[in-house]
Formats: C-alpha cells, structure tokens, sequence
C-alpha cells in the first residue's frame, strides 16, 4: 500500500482541500476493499468508503502521527462498518444483483424468478458470499477484525498487531479461533 | 472410502481451502451426497476468494465524497473536470461543428477533382485527329483577334503555325473575316473545354462490375460512399440486392457480403478502381453458388480510407 507522506496529511488537517482530494485518491481503494471484506456487497462498500471520507474529513485532525496513517484508518473503517452492520441488521438486506432479502438470523428467502442458468448462479454466488459475511460478522469483533486482516487483506501479523493494538500471540490466537469458529458456522448453516 | 471419512475432508477444506486426497476425490464422483457437500464447500472457499478482489470505483468518487461533505473542491483537477461537465453540451456542439466543417471541406476538395475527371472523359469522346484541328484552330482564331486588335485591320499575309501536335495548318485555312461566326460553328464536343466543368453527376460514367449478377442502372446521383436499393431480397424470386458505390480515388475496392456471425458469405467487388460511381448486385448467392439462408447480411463497403456497412435482409 502506498501511504501519503506526513506533510500531505499535516495539509489536509489545516484544512487543505487539495490535499485531501490526494489522500482520497491514495486511499480509496484500499478503504473501499476493506468495506467490502466487511459488508458483502460493492454497492455498500463504494457507498460506506464514501461515508468513511467524510468522516476522515471531519476527525483527520485526530491522527498523532503515531502509527502509520493506514493503521489509523484501518481502525476507522471497521468501526464505521461496525456501525453499519448493526444498522443492517435491524432493517434489510439489500444483494449486489437488486435482490432484496428479508429476514431475520441468516434466513434468506429468494425472492427472484428462474430467468437463466447464468442468473441463477449469479444469485447463488451472491448469496454465498452473504452467508459468508453473515458467518464473519457472527464471530467476535476482535476475531473478525484478525480473520478480515490476515485472510482477506493479506496483511501480516506485525501489522494486525499494530493496527489491533494487541500482541502478537494475541493476534495468532484470535485468527485460529476465527477460523474454527468461521467453519463451524458455515457447515452448520449450509448442512456440510 | 467411507462417507463419513471423506466428509471429515471436505470439512476441513472449507475455509482453509485444502485439497482432498486421491480417494475422496474418487469417491465424490460416484457419491452425489458427498459431492453435494464438497460443491457447497467450494462455493465458500470461491466466495471467500471473491471477498478478496477489488472493488471498482466510480471515476468522479473524490467528487462525490466533496458532495457529501457539501464543499466545493479546490485546485486545477477540479476546475478542469467542472469545467469539462459544464461545457460538454458546447463541447459536443463544437466538436459537431468542426466534423461538418471537415466533411464539407472534403467535399469540396473532391467535387473538383472530379469536375476535371469529367472533362477528361468527354474529350476522351471527340476524335484525336479532330481534337488536334480544333485546338489549332483555336490557336490561329485567338491569334488573329489578337493582332486585329492590335493593329485595327485584317492580317493578309500567310504564315505557318505551329502546334505542340505533329500538323501544321496555314492560316489561309480560316476565314478571317468571318472569325466571331466561326468560333460560334466550332463542333459542339468542344464546348465543354471552354466553359466551366459539368456537375458530377453528370458526367460521370456509370460503370457495371464485371462478373457481377445485376443489370445496368442509370447513376444519376449518390449521397454518400454507398448506397443499397431493395435492402430486403426474396432470392426465390430473383429479387437482388443493388449496391450502388463511389470510389473517390484510384483505390483498391472490396465489396464483401458477410453474416450476422462475421462469416464471409460472397466477394462481390476485389479490384483496383478508378474514380467514380459504380453498381453491382447480389441475388442472395453464395462463392459457392448456393442460395443463403434468411436472415441479416451485412454489405462490408472499403475503398480507400473509406469503410462502411450496410445491413440487408434475406427473406423465404
């Protein structure tokens, strides 16, 4: 990841809007990827990476230059998703394809007519990819925080421990229960 | 191998994404339970795989962002790109113009060209030996007005006059006299080398393709590169389609007839042309000589930097 230096990030906290546009343009990929490891669905994760800027815009001026502005910003944007995700839980689940599923506890009913062979197993996909969110964020904050870090990110332990603020067994730990909890959930919602 | 054994496998391979070994793998081809279970299993591991690919970002997303925050962005990016999406209808209205303006500029540098082209053709009608003694002729008359003009009298005396041509005519040949009436009797195929060229349209020679299916039609004028009459053929009943086609300079020209597809279905045209109008037809055959089956056609026109399509239909 290529990370801005500290005098463009010192010129968005005075209030540059130059330089933040060059920090949203350095960082936006990479917080949008995060938001869709987090939520499922790219339509959210543009939306919520758009949202995580804005609130970059506001709480920049809170960043002490003592880690790297990355991990900073990892932090954020799982504590947006976070918020996100407790307030998809209470309302509907809307999938990539226009599908919209209710329902309650991962019990999705499809509401889409068999048109193709190819939509079907758009759809089918679809909904594995949110019965696998749904199985990530089922687990622990901290669990999920490691397994989304190591897994999806690809990041290594150093830095899920730097941006985790915990040690690194810690983070070894939480990964190992991450995954055996991640594969519990899913043979047991999809009948393995 | 036993189920439960190879169910034990397929579950450690979800989410780590492990291989089965060689039995299970066996095994899963002849048990559709365990291969149910295996399917679903690397429909998680795919899932999982996807989570990890990127995520397509709208172009103006630092825009939107500025939208949400309800600022106004700053610096020469941003002008820029305001200034693009607040000028594009005038951007789109100039850029038209300037393609108008081209097109007509092009035509304009064709048109003569062809006028002249015209003019060649109809000398090319009169006789050599009868052009040669009217270009003489024209010599001596414009001469002979010229020193009457000059010296206010008729010019008795008898010389030769040389022409760039092989003949030599003596000015006792002409009446002097009587030089306005002869200029006026000269043969009617000069006239057109001395007044302006005749429209193209006009002039232009209409040429018929050989070894191409269709009859002679008077080209009287065209629009455009090419043009397609009976755009829609029954070949049962001999219905052919007439392509009628200009080439603007000596270029080689292709007419191909290919389907919907892209498959190439008949050659029409393969040849270096000269400039002009030309027609050719196709009755809906094959290379091979075989009635094509209905359908859409597409008529692949190029000659030149000229390239076109037209679209024509086969009906039964």
């Amino acid at each position: 990841l290529q990370e801005a230096d500290d005098g463009l990030i010192k010129k968005a906290q005075k209030g540059d809007k130059q330089a933040f546009e060059q920090v949203i343009r350095i960082y936006k990929q990479f917080v949008a990827n995060l938001c869709y490891r987090n939520l499922g669905n790219r339509e959210d994760a543009v939306d919520m990476a758009q949202d995580v800027f804005c609130e970059i815009y506001t709480s920049i001026g809170s960043y002490r230059f003592q880690s790297k502005f990355s991990t900073w910003l990892y932090r954020l944007v799982f504590f947006q998703c976070a918020n996100r995700i407790k307030s998809l839980a209470r309302g509907r689940r809307v999938i990539d394809t226009g599908t919209v599923l209710e329902g309650e506890e991962g019990e999705y009913e499809r509401q889409l007519p068999d048109t193709s062979k190819t939509a079907e197993e758009n759809i089918v996909s679809e909904e594995m990819r949110m019965i696998v969110i749904d199985g990530l964020n089922k687990l622990p904050e901290a669990e999920k925080q490691a397994y989304v870090l190591r897994e999806l990110q690809e990041l290594d332990y150093v830095e899920i421990s730097e941006i985790m603020k915990i040690p690194l067994g810690s983070v070894k730990s939480k990964l190992n229960s991450a995954r055996k909890k991640l594969k519990q959930i899913l043979i047991r919602k999809l009948k393995i | 191998m036993k189920c439960a054994v190879v169910t034990k496998e397929i579950r450690d391979a979800v989410v780590t994404g492990s291989n089965l070994t060689a039995g299970a793998a066996e095994h899963i081809k002849t048990c559709r339970a365990c291969a149910a279970r295996y399917s679903k299993a690397a429909a998680v591991n795919a899932a999982m795989a996807k989570l990890g690919e990127d995520v397509k970002l709208p172009h103006d997303f630092e825009a939107r962002v500025f939208n949400k925050l309800g600022i106004e962005r700053s610096g020469l990016r941003a002008a820029f790109e305001r200034l693009f999406l607040q000028a594009r209808p005038a951007l789109a209205a100039a850029a038209a113009m300037v393609i108008i303006a081209v097109v007509a500029l092009y035509n304009l540098q064709v048109q003569p060209a062809k006028n002249t082209m015209a003019g060649a053709a109809t000398e090319d009608k009169i006789p050599a030996g009868e052009a040669q003694k009217i270009a003489v002729k024209r010599d001596i008359i414009k001469e002979e007005a010229a020193e009457q003009s000059a010296h206010g009298a008729s010019i008795a005396q008898t010389r030769e006059v040389k022409n760039t041509g092989t003949q030599v005519l003596a000015e006792k040949d002409i009446d002097t006299a009587n030089l306005p009436r002869q200029i006026d009797t000269l043969p009617k195929y000069a006239e057109p080398m001395t007044r302006p060229a005749p429209k193209l349209e006009a002039a232009v020679i209409v040429k018929q393709t050989p070894g191409v299916v269709g009859q002679e039609t008077p080209v009287d004028s065209l629009s455009g590169n090419i043009e397609v009459r009976n755009n829609v053929i029954n070949p049962a009943r001999g219905e052919t389609v007439t392509v009628r086609y200009r080439v603007t300079g000596s270029y080689k020209t292709r007419i191909a007839v290919f389907s919907k597809s892209g498959r190439s279905v008949r050659l029409l045209v393969n040849e270096n042309m000269e400039p002009g109008i030309y027609s050719c037809a196709w009755d809906g055959t094959t290379d091979e000589g075989s009635v094509t089956g209905a359908g859409l056609y597409i008529i692949a026109f190029e000659s030149g930097n000229i390239k076109e399509k037209v679209k024509v239909a086969v009906v039964k």
